[in-house]
C-alpha cells in the first residue's frame, strides 16, 4: 500500500499563510492505515494549525472532512457543498487524490499535507519497509518473491554487486542485501538454476516511466 | 451464545455461558481445579501432552505421588470429566462465550471443543546444566539426589563407589524467584545429616522461605546442624583430588579486608536444574492470543493487576508451573484460586457485557489491522459485516464488506482500540461524556 | 495557594485515570491538602482512552497547561494503556514544540491510587512552573 508521512508543520503553516478558511481533508484509505492522513490525523493536525495561528493572531478557521479516497471524482464531489466560502484546500491523500481534487477543483488551491515515500509493507506494526516501485515488468518469479529493483540500492538485475557483506548492503548497513535475500529464497524454494537465466538491462523508457506518465487503457470496460 | 449480525444498533447486553470448562495440563495444577470444577458440577475436558497424566511432580518422592493417584481416581470416575492423553489443542477461535477449541489426538483425530472458559496449567522444562563447573563425578543435580536418597538404605550414602561425607548444596547462581529449590534443599539437607550423618553446606544469596512450612523447614535444618553461608559473588569451585572444593568470603566478617575466604570439601556438589519456561510456551501464548513476559519467558506479565490466575483474555484462566516454576503449596493454591474465580464466572448461566463496550462503525474501517494488534484483551477481531460496503460508490449496490469487530463480552471498556483507531471508526458506547468535568468536593 | 486580582491561577486540565489518579485525587482532597486553584479533573477509564487530539484541544480552548495522570509502568490493568498514553502525549509534545509550545505545558505522571501526596505536590510545581512561562499564547482568543 502507499505509505506516506505529514509534512512538517511549519512547512504546512508556510504553504497556508495566504488564507483564513480552508478545508483539511484526510483519506479513508492508504493514509489512514499508516496513520498519517485519516480522521484521527485530520483533528490533530487541525487543532494544531488552529494553535499555531492563535499565537500569531491570525486565526485559521478549518472545516474537516474524511471520504473514503480522494481518487475518484465522485469522492472529490463529497467536499462539493464545503467548498463554498474556503479558499483553499489541504490534502492528506497521496499525489493522486491532491491531483483528482485539483482538477475537480480548478479554481481552488489545493495543497498537500503529506509526501508520498513509497509503496511498502508492514513490517511490523509501526514500521513499514519499501517494496515495489512500479516499474511496469513485474520479475518476482524470477527471484524468488523479492525485489531487485525495490530493495537494491543499486537496482540490479543479475546479483550482488561487491560491496554485499554478510547479508548486508554497502550503501546502507542496516539493510538487508536483496540478492542474498534471493539467493536465500531460491534457494529453498529449490530453485537456484533461475539465477542462469540473464534478466536483460531494464528498458526504462518503454516499460517504466522515463517517457512521461504512463496510462493504462481498458476498451473492453469503457461504458 | 450471542453471534453478532454486524448491527451496531443491536444492543447485545449478556451472553449465555454453558458450565463447560477445557483445561490445559494434567499436572498437580490442572487435576486439583478439576477435582473441584467437577464437584460443583461443571463439565470438565483435561487436555495432556504426555502419554500419562501427573507432571513434573512425579519426580519427587512425597505423599503428592498417593494423593495425585487417588485425584485421578477419583475424575476418572466422574462423568462429567473427561480426559484426553496425548493429545494437544490446535487453534482457539471465538471469544469469551463461543470459544472454538480443535484438539489433535494421536495421528488422525481432531475434536472441537466449545467450553465456556479455559484454565492453563502447564508446566515448565528443566535442564541439568552445570556451566563453570568442573567436569567431575560429584556435581549432582537435586531430583536425582532425591532418588539417591530415596534408594538408599542403610546409613551410609555412596556415589560411584566412594563414600560420601559431606554435601554442598549451591543455590542461586540461576533460577531467579523459584522458591521450589529452596524446598527441596532444605528436606535433602536434613534426611543428609540425620539419616546419613554427613556435614552439610548450603550456600545461597537470600534463602526463600516465602512458602507454607518454608520457615519450619530451615529452623529443622538449623537445629540438625545444616550448615548455612550466604555469598555475593558466585563462589569459586574447583576439584580437589577426589573431591570438590568451594571457595566463599567469610562474610560474618563485617570489613571487607579482614575477610577471610574459606574452602569448603565435599563429596557431592548439589545444584537446582536450570528452570525454563516449556519449550511449547510461545505457541501456547500465540494460540491463546495471550501474553507471555518479556523477561523470563513464562506465560502472563509480571503486572501485579493480574496475580494470580488471571490472564488479559476474559475467560482464559492460569495456574502453577507455567506461570513460574513453583512447589506444590503454591501450586495448590492456585488452582483453588483459578477454580473458584471459574466458578464464579460461570455458575449464573450468564455474563452481562460492558458497561462500557468498544464499537466499530464499519462503514469507516479501513482494516489496517492497528485495532487487533493493539487491544490487550485479544477482544478484537477483523470479520465480515453484511452491510454497506466502506469503499461504496454511489450507485453501486452495497455488498458483504470486512471490517473490525469487538466482541462485547470479551471488551473490558479500556477505550485504547478507540483513542488509537486512525480512522475514529471506534466509539466507546456506555462510557460517560468524557468532557464533563468532575465535581470539586 | 494565593489568589486575587493581580495573580495569576493557570488553568491546568488533569486527565486522571480511574484507577490511579481518581483516587490519588480524592486522597488528596480528604487530607485536605491544597490543590491548583484553576483546575479541572477530566476522568478517564484508562490513560489509554485519552485520544492525542483531547491534549490539544484542552490547550486551544484555554488551558496553560495539560496533566495526565496514569498508572505506573507494568501496573496497568488493561496492560499498556498507560504505555499508549505516554507515547501519544510524546507525539503531541513533539508536534507543539516545532510550533514554539513549552514543553512543560504538557506532561505526563505516574503515580499509584494512595498517592494523594505526590497528586498535589505535582500540581503544586506545575502551577508555578506556569506561572513562570505565562498564559498559553496558543490558545484561541475570544
Amino acid at each position: 500500500m502507499i505509505k506516506a508521512e505529514q509534512k512538517p508543520i511549519e512547512e504546512i503553516l508556510g504553504y497556508l499563510e495566504p488564507y483564513g478558511k480552508i478545508i483539511l481533508s484526510g483519506c479513508g484509505a492508504c493514509v489512514t492505515v499508516c496513520h498519517s492522513g485519516g480522521e484521527k490525523e485530520v483533528a490533530l493536525l487541525a487543532e494544531s494549525l488552529k494553535m499555531a495561528r492563535n499565537k500569531d493572531a491570525k486565526p485559521l478557521e478549518i472545516v474537516e472532512i474524511t471520504p473514503a479516497r480522494q481518487c475518484e471524482p465522485e469522492f472529490a464531489a463529497e467536499l462539493g457543498d464545503l467548498v463554498e466560502g474556503a479558499e483553499a484546500i489541504l490534502s492528506l491523500s497521496c499525489g493522486v487524490g491532491v491531483q483528482t481534487l485539483a482538477r475537480t477543483y480548478g479554481a481552488m488551491a489545493v495543497l498537500p499535507g503529506v509526501n508520498v515515500v513509497f509503496m511498502g509493507e508492514t513490517v511490523m506494526h509501526g514500521q513499514w519497509e519499501e517494496r515495489c516501485q512500479a516499474c511496469g515488468n513485474c520479475i518476482l518469479e524470477k527471484t524468488g518473491g523479492v525485489c531487485p529493483i525495490a530493495r537494491c540500492a543499486k537496482q540490479l538485475l543479475n546479483g550482488p554487486c561487491g560491496g554485499s557483506s554478510r547479508g548486508k548492503c554497502e550503501i546502507k548497513r542496516e539493510t538487508d542485501c536483496a540478492w542474498q535475500m534471493i539467493f536465500d529464497r531460491l534457494k529453498t524454494l529449490g530453485q537456484l538454476h533461475k539465477l542462469t537465466e540473464i534478466i536483460p538491462a531494464k528498458n526504462w523508457g518503454t516499460e517504466s516511466r522515463d517517457m512521461g506518465p504512463r496510462r493504462m487503457v481498458r476498451e473492453d470496460l469503457k461504458v | 451464545m450471542a453471534e453478532m449480525k454486524g448491527d451496531s444498533q443491536n444492543k447485545i447486553d449478556s451472553i449465555m455461558l454453558k458450565q463447560d470448562v477445557l483445561i490445559i495440563g494434567g499436572g498437580w495444577a490442572g487435576l486439583s481445579a478439576a477435582k473441584i470444577l467437577a464437584r460443583n458440577g461443571m463439565r470438565v475436558t483435561i487436555v495432556e501432552k504426555a502419554a500419562e497424566l501427573g507432571g513434573g511432580c512425579v519426580d519427587w518422592a512425597d505423599d503428592s505421588r498417593t494423593e495425585m493417584r487417588s485425584t485421578i481416581a477419583e475424575l476418572e470416575k466422574i462423568e462429567k470429566v473427561a480426559i484426553m492423553t496425548g493429545a494437544e489443542v490446535r487453534r482457539l477461535a471465538g471469544q469469551f462465550g463461543s470459544f472454538r477449541v480443535s484438539l489433535r489426538q494421536g495421528a488422525n483425530d481432531i475434536t472441537e471443543l466449545t467450553p465456556a472458559a479455559v484454565l492453563i496449567a502447564g508446566g515448565y522444562e528443566t535442564k541439568k546444566e552445570a556451566p563453570g563447573m568442573p567436569a567431575g563425578k560429584g556435581i549432582v543435580f537435586l531430583a536425582d539426589l532425591e532418588k539417591m536418597l530415596n534408594s538408599s538404605s542403610g546409613s551410609s550414602l555412596t556415589l560411584n563407589g566412594r563414600p560420601v561425607t559431606a554435601v554442598t548444596f549451591l543455590l542461586d547462581l540461576y533460577n531467579e524467584d523459584v522458591k521450589f529449590d529452596a524446598w527441596a534443599v532444605l528436606r535433602q539437607a536434613q534426611v543428609l545429616r540425620t539419616k546419613f550423618k554427613c556435614q552439610v553446606f548450603v550456600l545461597c544469596k537470600d534463602l526463600k522461605v516465602s512458602f507454607a512450612s518454608g520457615e519450619l523447614l530451615y529452623r529443622q535444618a538449623r537445629e540438625a546442624g545444616v550448615l548455612f553461608f550466604k555469598y555475593e559473588a558466585s563462589p569459586a569451585v574447583d576439584l580437589a583430588g577426589e573431591r570438590l572444593s568451594v571457595e566463599i568470603p567469610d562474610y560474618t566478617v563485617v570489613t571487607k579486608e579482614a575477610r577471610e575466604t574459606m574452602t569448603l570439601v565435599s563429596d557431592i556438589i548439589a545444584l537446582p536444574e536450570v528452570c525454563a519456561p516449556g519449550s511449547d510456551t510461545d505457541r501456547l501464548c500465540r494460540t491463546f492470543g495471550i501474553r507471555r513476559e518479556l523477561a523470563t519467558g513464562y506465560i502472563m506479565d509480571d503486572n501485579p493487576q493480574f496475580l494470580r490466575v488471571r490472564t488479559n483474555r476474559r475467560g482464559i484462566f492460569i495456574a502453577g508451573a507455567c506461570r513460574s516454576p513453583q512447589g506444590l503449596t503454591e501450586t495448590q493454591s492456585e488452582a483453588e484460586a483459578a477454580a473458584e474465580e471459574i466458578l464464579a464466572l460461570l455458575k449464573p448461566g450468564f455474563f452481562t457485557c460492558g458497561p462500557a463496550i468498544a464499537e466499530v462503525d464499519e462503514k469507516k474501517c479501513a482494516l489496517c489491522y492497528t485495532c487487533p494488534r493493539l487491544c490487550p484483551h485479544a477482544a478484537i477481531t477483523i470479520e465480515k459485516y453484511a452491510r454497506q460496503n466502506v469503499y461504496r460508490i454511489p450507485g453501486f449496490e452495497p455488498g458483504a464488506v470486512y471490517a473490525a469487530r469487538v466482541e462485547p463480552a470479551a471488551c473490558y471498556g479500556c477505550g485504547i482500540c478507540v483513542a488509537e483507531c486512525p480512522a475514529r471508526a471506534i466509539s466507546l458506547r456506555g462510557e460517560r461524556p468524557l468532557l464533563q468535568a468532575r465535581a470539586r468536593i | 495557594m494565593e489568589t486575587g486580582p493581580g495573580i495569576f491561577n493557570p488553568k491546568i486540565i488533569a486527565f486522571c485515570c480511574e484507577q490511579s489518579g481518581i483516587p490519588a485525587l480524592e486522597m488528596a482532597e480528604s487530607a485536605k491538602l491544597e490543590l491548583a486553584a484553576n483546575l479541572e479533573v477530566r476522568p478517564v477509564p484508562c490513560a489509554g482512552r485519552i485520544e492525542t487530539v483531547f491534549l490539544l484541544q484542552a490547550l486551544e480552548n484555554g488551558a496553560d497547561g495539560v496533566l495526565v495522570f496514569a498508572c505506573h509502568e507494568e501496573n496497568c490493568q488493561y496492560l499498556r494503556g498507560n504505555i499508549r498514553a505516554k507515547s501519544r502525549l510524546s507525539y503531541a509534545q513533539d508536534r507543539l514544540a516545532r510550533i514554539g509550545l513549552e514543553k512543560e505545558r504538557l506532561e505526563i505522571c505516574n503515580l499509584a491510587a494512595n498517592c494523594g501526596k505526590k497528586f498535589a505536590e505535582v500540581l503544586k510545581d506545575k502551577v508555578e512552573q506556569l506561572r513562570k512561562l505565562g498564559p498559553n499564547p496558543f490558545s484561541r482568543r475570544h
